[in-house]
C-alpha cells in the first residue's frame, strides 16, 4: 500500500484532523489527515483506494478497540473529525459518482425520545465504515421513516432509544416499516434495548454498540 | 406542604475536570490533553450559566405496601420495587425532588458538534450530567441540614426507571408537583423536558440510611457511569 494511505489511516484512527491539530503530541507540527487526503488524490490514488484502504480501516480499528474498552467516546470523536477531514475532499467524486458509497442507512432517535449522543455516535461511525448516513434527527416520527424510505429504497434503517417508555416506540415504526417495505434491514440500539426485545418486535439486528452495527452492514452487502 | 426551591450557580457545584474525565471513561488511564483543553474550556464556558434548579416537596401521608413492595404518597400507587421499596421503607416523610440543568448546555453542545467539533459538543453533553446531579446533591445536602436538627436521617435518591421502578410512573410523580415546577415538563413518553433534568424521592426519618453508592444495585454493570 502507499506510504501516504498508511500515513493517513493512522492519522484517522488516531485522531490526527490537520496540521494544526496538537492531538496526539507526537505528530504535532505533521500533516493530518485534512492535508494527506489532498495530497493522495493530486497523487492520483483514486478516491475509492483512499476511502477502502485508508479510511474505512482505520474507523473500524476505532469501532473496534471502543467495542473492546480499549479507548473512550472522546478518541471515538477525534478519530471521526478526522475522517470527516479527509471525506470533504472525497465529496466532489460522491457527487459525481465516480465514487460510490456502500449503500444508504436511514438512521434517527424514536418518536418521543430528544436523546441524541449515542445515535450520533453510530451515524458517524457508520459514515466511516463507507456508508452514506441519513440522519433524521431526534423525536422521529414513523411517518418520517417511512417518507425517508420511500425517498431511499433499500435503505437500512437504524432506530436508537434511550428509555424504556420511548424504546416502545421503535415497535410501532418497526411494524409499520414492515408492513409497508418488508425486504427492508432495521437496526435497532440504545441504552436499554436487549437482543431479546429487538427479537420481539420483529427487528432485524441489535448492536450494544456502534462497531457491532457497522460490521452486521458490512455483511449485508 | 414544605417545599423549598434553589437556583444554583455553577461554580457552586464545584465540577471538576478529573471527575468529567471519569465521566467520559477515563478511569484508569488520563486522557491526552487536548481533552482535558476542552473541558477545561468547556468548564470556563460554563461559570455564566443559569437556569440550574432544583425542587422539593415533603409528603406526610405515606403508607408503604409491604406485599406490593410499592409506596402511596397522597393516596397516588408508586410501584418502587424491591430495591428502592427496601431502602425507603420505614421512612417518615417523603421528599419528591426536580432537578434540571436546563437547556442551554444541550444547546451549545448542538452548536459546537455543528460546527464541526463532535467533542466538545460531547463535552457539554457529559458537564450537562454533573450539573443535574450536582444540583440534585447541592439540594440534598440543604435537606439534610434541615432535617439532621430534627434528629432525622436522609436516604439516598431514588428515581424512576432505576432498580426495577418503571420509568412510566413519573407521569404520577408529577401531578405531585406543581405544574411547570423548576420549568420541566413532561411529554406523553415519560421524557422529561429540558433533558437534563431528574426526578426522585428521598426516604427521610430517624432509622433512614445513605449507603455510599447505589450503583451496586443496579444491574447495568458495564455502564461507564458505574461509582464503586
Ligand atoms: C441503530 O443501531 C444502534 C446501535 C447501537 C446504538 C444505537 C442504535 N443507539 C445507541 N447505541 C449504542 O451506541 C452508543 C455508543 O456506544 C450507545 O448510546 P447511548 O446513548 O446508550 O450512550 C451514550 C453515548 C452515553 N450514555 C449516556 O449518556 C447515558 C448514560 C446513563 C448513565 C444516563 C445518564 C448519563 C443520564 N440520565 Co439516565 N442515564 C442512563 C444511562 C445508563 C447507561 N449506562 O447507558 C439511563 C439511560 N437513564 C435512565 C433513566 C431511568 C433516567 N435517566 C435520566 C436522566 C439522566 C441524566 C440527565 C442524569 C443523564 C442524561 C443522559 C443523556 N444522554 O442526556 C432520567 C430521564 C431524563 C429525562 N429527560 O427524562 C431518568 C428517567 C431517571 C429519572 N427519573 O430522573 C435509565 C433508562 C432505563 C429505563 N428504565 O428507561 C438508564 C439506562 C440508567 C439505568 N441504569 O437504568 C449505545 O447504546
Amino acid at each position: 500500500m502507499d506510504d501516504l494511505l498508511i500515513k493517513l489511516s493512522r492519522c484517522v484512527e488516531l485522531g490526527k484532523t490537520d496540521k494544526s491539530s496538537p492531538y496526539p503530541p507526537d505528530m504535532k507540527g505533521q500533516d493530518g489527515a485534512d492535508e494527506l487526503a489532498r495530497q493522495a488524490l493530486d497523487k492520483g490514488i483514486t478516491p475509492d483506494s483512499i476511502l477502502e484502504e485508508a479510511l474505512i480501516p482505520a474507523m473500524a480499528i476505532v469501532g473496534n478497540k471502543f467495542s473492546n474498552k480499549e479507548i473512550y467516546v472522546p478518541q471515538m470523536l477525534m478519530a471521526a473529525k478526522a475522517m470527516n477531514s479527509a471525506m470533504k475532499h472525497l465529496k466532489p467524486y460522491f457527487q459525481s459518482g465516480e465514487t460510490r458509497r456502500k449503500g444508504k442507512f436511514i438512521i434517527g432517535t424514536v418518536s418521543g425520545d430528544l436523546h441524541d449522543i449515542g445515535k450520533n455516535l453510530v451515524a458517524m461511525m457508520i459514515e466511516g465504515g463507507g456508508w452514506e448516513v441519513i440522519d433524521l434527527g431526534v423525536d422521529v416520527s414513523t411517518e418520517k421513516f417511512l417518507k425517508a424510505l420511500e425517498d431511499n429504497p433499500g435503505a437500512f434503517i437504524g432506530l436508537s432509544a434511550l428509555l424504556t417508555t420511548t424504546m416502545e416506540n421503535m415497535k410501532k415504526t418497526v411494524s409499520a416499516v414492515r408492513e409497508k417495505y418488508p425486504a427492508s434491514k432495521i437496526l435497532v440500539g440504545g441504552a436499554p434495548v436487549t437482543m431479546d426485545y429487538c427479537q420481539k418486535i420483529g427487528a432485524d439486528f441489535y448492536s450494544p454498540d456502534p462497531q457491532g452495527a457497522v460490521n452486521y452492514l458490512g455483511r449485508m452487502v | 406542604m414544605m417545599y423549598e426551591t434553589f437556583s444554583f450557580d455553577f461554580r457552586q457545584l464545584g465540577i471538576t475536570v478529573t471527575q468529567l474525565q471519569k465521566d467520559m471513561g477515563y478511569r484508569k488511564e488520563a486522557p491526552d490533553a487536548s481533552v482535558d483543553l476542552i473541558i477545561s474550556e468547556v468548564l470556563e464556558e460554563c461559570e455564566t450559566l443559569g437556569s440550574i434548579r432544583a425542587e422539593y416537596r415533603i409528603f406526610e401521608n405515606i403508607e408503604f405496601d409491604p406485599l406490593s413492595r410499592g409506596l402511596k404518597i397522597e393516596n397516588i400507587f408508586f410501584g418502587i420495587n424491591e430495591i428502592v421499596f427496601n431502602h425507603l421503607a420505614g421512612s417518615e416523610l417523603i421528599a419528591v425532588f426536580l432537578s434540571t440543568a436546563g437547556e442551554e448546555t444541550a444547546i451549545r453542545g448542538r452548536e459546537a458538534a455543528n460546527a464541526g467539533d463532535p467533542l466538545k459538543g460531547f463535552a457539554y453533553d457529559v458537564i450537562g450530567n454533573e450539573i443535574v446531579e450536582g444540583a440534585a446533591e447541592l439540594m440534598n445536602k440543604e435537606l439534610d441540614k434541615r432535617f439532621v436538627r430534627e434528629g432525622m436521617n436522609l436516604t439516598n435518591r431514588f428515581t424512576p426507571g432505576y432498580c426495577g421502578w418503571n420509568v412510566s410512573d413519573q407521569h404520577k410523580l408529577f401531578t405531585l408537583m406543581p405544574d411547570n415546577f423548576c420549568d420541566i415538563s413532561l411529554t406523553e413518553s415519560a421524557l422529561m423536558k429540558p433533558v437534563k433534568s431528574i426526578s426522585g424521592f428521598i426516604g427521610i426519618g430517624r432509622e433512614a440510611k445513605r449507603v455510599h453508592s447505589v450503583c451496586r444495585f443496579c444491574n447495568m454493570k458495564d455502564c461507564f457511569y458505574r461509582r464503586p
